[in-house]
Order: structure tokens, then C-alpha cells, then sequence
């Protein structure tokens, strides 16, 4: 017995990694019409986020200030 | 230690348990404290409004886009801010108002106040949709109100205290509370610090002996400080964690339509106490099943809507599990309600088999589906499928050198070819024909009876649902009724759509496979065709299947089949196994319809991810997938007991009938059985 939601925010049963297993597998074997699939960026985003969301989150709304005061830092120098 | 900030829940309430022991007042900010959203950005609520005004305006005659209609409720809102702005220190707006004057500027003299009401509740409703209560604050109210504390809601936003009241009703806080504060009532907000004083001087209380809980530092920590409040702050790592997923995945899926479903999914989740351990087949049900049903009803309901359609009748007993789903969803996806009536239709393969033979007679495609499943060797099976009376139909079957128990079927023993030859020209006999008619024609005038109580003939253009796969019932259904001169066009909708047999679509009969269609190519939702009995089996109703349609003295009667026999008892262990797997398509349909709703998007958005889900769940899905979903038993009531022989049936075996010791053992499995798969769909 598992609950509907992981506790990373996934779906129990069908979680990101299988999402993108199977779209690499599209890239060798035609599996349907995905229009695309997910794509390497973003798919590469929500594993890492899926996976270290939780660490990273639990840093980040301690030092949010901080991070935002670089935040806009970075943005100004671009 | 005026204001304390929080990284934890747990630590906040323990440490809230502490406080307001000393304290005689509690209050509490609403949103992002004691409901937490689905969504990320609160302001994708007002689309589906948006939406609806403009459907509205549509009925109305007025012809106004949703966008232009948002476009227009932002600049209405943000003018009424200015305006208080100009008075207040805070720029709050009035939802009442400035919604009233939305409704005015578009619709003009047609504008009631009626109107207005059904605006409000449904973007009331939408909002309940997305908001959850955290379940361990929700404890911690119910202590702090056994223990006697005032306690106060207390919100920034532009809904004012009734409407606040609705949603804290739904979330089974009002009782709770003595009161809910909303600066759209009075334009005094926690932003600016006024509403302390505000609720200070109008229920008398202590600054002092006051604590508030909150979520945003200034609001919630830095204004009541000033004013000795005890301030707690709370800032949830994991709800940023939570929300920046849903934001990820909702942006995406607005440049890349693969993401449009799982942005779906992830709205649908379920949250706080909702998120409980179930089983595997609920789990299933739930996040499997539950988007590909409802889009599918999703699309029938749309496609009606612009055929103008207005009936539908789903067809038994698959069509229970649909018309359920479209009852729960038509409130959120339609809220204006212009949707066709729709019906439960008595019917099956075996009731209205006999019928449609009354007026054309047993046709050739008819036999052939009859032949279709192996079970099915002779003359015998025919008069099981078709009610016919064997005695008076022999003399006909030895006029052309065939007998009852003539192998008819290339796949039994003891077929010859010259067989088929002969059974061809019974066919084309006009004494077979005759006595067919006449022996069906009870059926057909109780089946006549039946559709005319109904309404099935009241309107020029109806709409019929149905789980597959060849159409066999709308096919003998439009046979049965063709030859009447009210028979309505009928536009047929399946799930899936194998055309093994062709279907004959004239311009009064037509069928569409909504999620697999064989007219249209698409390899991920042939997956379909990996498990058809598992989703017949998870659709159906709990009753028997229909056998026939009889007359009685006082119109007719519907024949339910015996379910006291072996079949009929297997049938019902399948159904209590199935419980749980409905149970959490049931489950998850209100939530697919609030999310699809608020996301905007439709079938063909969604197609990408539910073709990813057909292939995923069944082309390759994992052992314990196949053992927990796989059906235990399937009635096919068309399927007789003659066993074919073995070398023209094969030994070939699809994936979810493999052993277990095959599923984890084989290499390769999956793999091998797809591209035999792909093969069969390109070569068929």
C-alpha cells in the first residue's frame, strides 16, 4: 500500500524517471506520437528537481534573501 | 520574540502550543497557512471564469473572448484598486464590485443579478477545488478551540468575509472560528498593519494576549509585532518544493503539449490527508485510468457541444462508468450547463442481436461477427446469438445440404469450404430470410417499445456511447431501427475503435474511436489493444448483462441474464476485485475535471502523455503491473464453448496473459512483443 503522491511530488506508479526511460527508448524504437516528448531540458530539470527538490528547497527558504539579493545581482550584470 | 520564523510545521505547532497557552486570541492568515493551493499562481483560478462569462455571453448572443473577457476583468480590478488606493493606504479591491461591473460592460442591459450569483459560486467552487486544508493546523484549531481561545480568520485578498466563509465552510473550519476578517470589506489589509487595530477595536481584543500565525513575514510577522502581537511566521521548504514542480510543469506544457497531461496529473494529486496509502489497483484506477476516461468523456461532451447534440444515450454496461464521469465532470468543465440530456441505454450484443435481424434479416456481416470469436462453430451458435428456433429453422438449413451441427468455422474440426458455400446461399434464401423475420420480429417490437418510452426517437440527432470495439451494438442498433422513419441520425463515440469487421457509416450512422481509432494511425494508443478486457472489466456496471428484449401485455420487458451460474458468479468475484481499481477512477474524475477546467486544455492537448501512459502501462509496464491489473475473468457472452483446433487458433500468447516466471525472467519481453505489435498494427 502507497500513497497516490510520492514524497517528492510524483506520481506513485509512473514516476519521472519511467517518463523519461521510455522517451529515450522513443529516440531508438518509434513508440507513438509523443509531439516531441519531453525533451532533454526539461526533463533533465524535473529529475534533478524530483530527485534534490527536497535539499534544495530546504536550503533555499533559509537563505531566500540572500539567494534573491544574488538573484538580482546576476540578472543586473546580464 | 514578537515575530519567530518557522521552516517547519511541526515545529511551529509545537511551538504555537507553548504560546497560546498564555494567550486568549488566535488567529490565523487563510491562504498558504490553513489552505494551501493545488496551483502555484492563484490567478489561474479567474481563467476558467473568464471562460465561463464568455460562454455566458455566447448563449447571450454576445460574442466576447475569454481572453478579452480576463483582460477586461484585470483592468476593472486594478482601476477599483487605484481608486482605493487613493483613500486607503492599502489597494484592495471589492470582488462584488468590480465583478459586477465586468458582468455589466458585457452583457450590458441583459446583466441580472442572477448572474452575478452564478459567476460567484462557480469561481467559488473552482477555488474550493484547488484549496486543501493542512490537516495538522486543522487538529491544532479544533485544540485550541476545545480549549476555549477566540480564534480568527484572518486574509488580504479581494473576495470578501461571505465568500471567505464559503471556502472555510468547505474546509471545515467556519465552525471553529468566531469570525472571518477580509480587507475587501473594509480596504483595511495586514499588508499595511490596519487590520490589527481593525479587529482590535471590533472584537475587543488584547494585543497582549493575541497570537497570529501566518505565512508571509511582513503581513503576518513585522505589522502584528509593532503592534505586540505575537507573530509566528511560517515559511514550508516543501510547499515551495511542491509548487515549483506544479509551475514547472504547467509552463512547459504551454511550449511542449507532452507536458500538458502530467501538468494534469500533477494538479489532480491529491494533498495533506487526501494523500493516504491504497492499494495497488486503487493507485491504478487513480492515476492511470482516471485521466484517459475523463478525457475521453471530456471530448464526447465537447464534440456534442459543437454538433449541437441533443441526446446521449451510453450504451450498458460499459456506459455506466461513463455516464457517471460525465455527471461529475459536467459542473466544472461545462458550468453553463448547454449540454445534451443524457440517458442509460439498455442494450447488448446478445439482446439486440436477435432484433436487428426483424426488418433486413441475418445479413452477412452479421453471421461473420458471430463467427467471429473462436468458441463459435456452427449453426447452433447462431441460433444461441440470435434466438432463433432450430426445428423451424432446419428444413431450411437441409434445402441447402447443412444440418444444426455443421461445422461452419474454418478453426473446428470437421470445416469444409463447400460448408461456407452453402451457408452463403441460406443467406441469400428468401424462405430463410422470411422465417428469420418473422421470428425476430417480437424482439424487435419489444425493443421497438422500449426506445420509443425512452425518447431514443424524439430527436433528429442523437449520440452514442460505447467502450468498442467493433460497434457491434450501434451496428445491430441501427439495424433494428433503420427502417423506421423517425430513426435519428446516431453518432456513434467508443473508446477505442479496432474495425476487425468494417462498420457501414452512412449519412444516419457513423462511429468514432476517440482514444484508438484504426483510421487513424497511432501506435501508442493501439497499445489499447494490449488489454481491451481489462478496460471492459474496469468500466463495467454492476448488474448483469442484457440477454433480451421480450413483450409483455403491458409494453415490455428487459431480460437480464441469470448471474447464478458458474459464469455469473466468476463474474462477480471480477467485480469485487475490481472494486478498489473503479473506486479510484471514481475518485479521481472530480479532480481531472477541476484541473482540466482550470488548465483550459482538451483531449488533443492531452493525447501526447495519455499515449505515453498507453504504452507505458500496458506495451511495457513492470511485473507486479501486469499481475495486479490483468483481469481474473471476462464474460464474452457471444463466445460459445466448442474448442477450435489448436494449430488454426496458435499458440501465440499477448504479454498480459505471459506467466510471471516469463514477465521477470525473458529478456527482452517487452521489447519483442511491441515490435511484433507494431508490425500487426502496420501490416493490418
Amino acid at each position: 500500500m502507497l500513497p497516490l503522491k510520492t514524497s517528492n511530488h510524483d506520481l506513485t506508479g509512473n514516476r519521472f524517471q519511467r517518463v523519461f526511460r521510455l522517451n529515450l527508448l522513443d529516440r531508438f524504437v518509434p513508440l507513438g506520437i509523443l509531439r516531441g516528448g519531453t525533451g532533454l531540458k526539461p526533463a533533465l530539470v524535473l529529475l534533478f528537481l524530483h530527485r534534490c527538490g527536497g535539499l534544495l528547497f530546504f536550503l533555499l527558504i533559509r537563505y531566500e534573501r540572500q539567494m534573491h539579493r544574488l538573484y538580482q545581482l546576476l540578472r543586473r550584470r546580464r | 520574540m514578537a515575530c519567530t520564523t518557522f521552516y517547519s510545521l511541526k515545529k511551529l505547532i509545537r511551538e504555537g502550543r507553548k504560546r497560546s497557552a498564555r494567550c486568549d486570541i488566535v488567529s490565523f492568515d487563510l491562504f498558504d497557512t490553513l489552505l494551501i493551493r493545488r496551483i502555484h499562481d492563484p490567478d489561474l483560478v479567474k481563467l476558467p471564469v473568464a471562460r465561463f462569462i464568455s460562454s455566458l455571453a455566447a448563449v447571450a448572443g454576445i460574442s466576447r473572448s475569454w481572453q478579452a473577457v480576463q483582460k477586461l476583468r484585470d483592468t476593472i480590478e486594478q482601476r477599483h484598486r487605484d481608486e482605493t488606493g487613493q483613500t486607503f493606504e492599502d489597494h484592495e479591491a471589492c470582488y462584488p464590485r468590480f465583478m459586477r461591473e465586468l458582468l455589466v460592460t458585457v452583457f450590458g442591459e441583459q446583466f441580472d443579478e442572477r448572474l452575478l450569483e452564478r459567476v460567484t459560486d462557480y469561481e467559488l467552487a473552482m477555488e474550493n477545488t484547488m484549496l486543501v486544508v493542512r490537516q495538522e493546523l486543522l487538529d491544532w484549531l479544533h485544540e485550541l478551540h476545545d480549549e476555549g481561545k477566540r480564534l480568527f480568520i484572518v486574509t488580504d485578498i479581494y473576495l470578501p468575509a461571505q465568500h471567505i466563509r464559503v471556502l472555510c465552510r468547505h474546509a471545515g473550519l467556519l465552525d471553529l472560528v468566531e469570525d472571518v476578517v477580509s480587507s475587501a470589506d473594509s480596504f483595511l489589509a495586514k499588508a499595511s498593519g490596519k487590520a490589527y487595530p481593525l479587529m482590535q477595536q471590533r472584537y475587543d481584543l488584547d494585543y497582549s494576549s493575541w497570537l497570529h500565525v501566518g505565512d508571509n513575514p511582513i503581513s503576518d510577522g513585522l505589522r502584528p509585532a509593532e503592534f505586540g502581537v505575537q507573530a509566528m511566521v511560517l515559511r514550508d521548504g516543501t510547499e515551495k518544493f511542491r509548487k515549483a514542480l506544479v509551475k514547472r510543469y504547467v509552463n512547459y506544457g504551454k511550449g511542449k503539449s507532452f507536458y500538458r497531461g502530467r501538468a494534469l496529473q500533477q494538479l489532480m494529486l491529491p494533498l495533506e490527508a487526501e494523500n493516504v496509502p491504497r492499494d495497488d489497483l486503487y493507485i491504478e484506477g487513480y492515476n492511470f485510468l482516471g485521466p484517459l476516461v475523463g478525457s475521453f468523456v471530456q471530448h464526447i461532451a465537447e464534440e456534442c457541444r459543437r454538433l449541437d447534440l441533443k441526446r446521449v444515450f451510453f450504451f450498458s454496461r460499459e456506459g455506466y462508468t461513463f455516464k457517471k464521469v460525465w455527471e461529475q465532470c459536467a459542473p466544472f468543465l461545462f458550468p453553463d450547463g448547454c449540454l445534451p440530456r443524457i440517458d442509460y441505454l439498455y442494450v447488448s450484443r446478445m439482446a439486440l442481436a436477435g432484433a436487428s435481424c426483424a426488418h433486413l434479416g441475418l445479413t452477412r456481416r452479421a453471421a461473420s461477427i458471430a463467427f467471429l470469436p473462436p468458441g463459435n462453430r456452427d449453426f447452433r451458435d447462431l441460433a444461441r446469438i440470435f434466438k432463433f428456433d432450430i426445428e423451424a429453422m432446419t428444413p431450411h438449413l437441409r434445402r441447402h445440404r447443412l444440418e444444426p451441427d455443421t461445422c461452419l468455422s474454418p478453426l473446428h474440426a470437421g470445416y469444409d469450404q463447400q460448408n461456407s458455400v452453402h451457408f452463403l446461399e441460406l443467406l441469400d434464401d428468401e424462405g430463410f430470410q422470411q422465417e428469420v423475420r418473422r421470428q425476430t420480429r417480437p424482439a424487435n417490437d419489444a425493443l421497438m417499445r422500449y426506445l420509443e418510452e425512452i425518447g431514443f426517437f424524439a430527436e433528429k440527432e442523437v449520440a452514442v456511447v460505447d467502450i468498442g470495439w467493433l460497434g457491434t451494438i450501434q451496428r445491430f442498433l441501427y439495424q433494428a431501427v433503420r427502417h423506421r422513419d423517425d430513426c435519428p441520425r446516431i453518432v456513434g463515440y467508443v473508446f477505442g475503435a479496432t474495425r476487425g469487421i468494417p462498420f457501414e457509416q452512412d449519412l444516419k450512422n457513423s462511429l468514432h474511436g476517440v482514444i484508438y481509432d484504426r483510421h487513424r494511425f497511432d501506435l501508442g494508443a493501439s497499445c489499447l489493444l494490449y488489454a481491451r478486457d481489462t478496460f471492459e472489466e474496469a468500466c463495467r456496471a454492476p448488474h448483469p448483462t442484457l440477454d433480451g428484449y421480450e413483450l409483455a401485455e403491458d409494453g415490455y420487458r428487459l431480460k437480464f441474464r441469470n448471474c447464478d451460474d458458474v459464469i455469473g458468479q466468476a463474474e462477480k468475484q471480477q467485480d469485487l476485485y475490481y472494486s478498489s481499481l473503479q473506486q479510484g477512477l471514481f475518485d479521481a474524475v472530480p479532480r481531472f475535471a477541476a484541473a482540466s477546467a482550470l488548465l483550459g486544455y482538451s483531449l488533443e492537448d492531452y493525447r501526447p502523455w495519455l499515449n505515453y501512459l498507453l504504452t507505458a502501462k500496458l506495451a511495457f509496464p513492470s511485473t507486479k503491473e501486469i499481475l495486479a491489473i490483468r483481469n481474473r475473468h471476462h464474460l464474452d457472452d457471444f463466445h460459445g464453448i466448442h474448442q477450435p483446433l489448436a494449430k488454426k487458433v496458435g499458440r501465440e500468447s499477448t504479454l498480459w496473459n505471459r506467466s510471471e516466471l516469463a514477465l521477470r525472467l525473458s529478456p527482452l519481453l517487452r521489447l519483442r512483443h511491441f515490435v511484433n505489435h507494431c508490425k500487426s498494427i502496420i501490416r493490418n
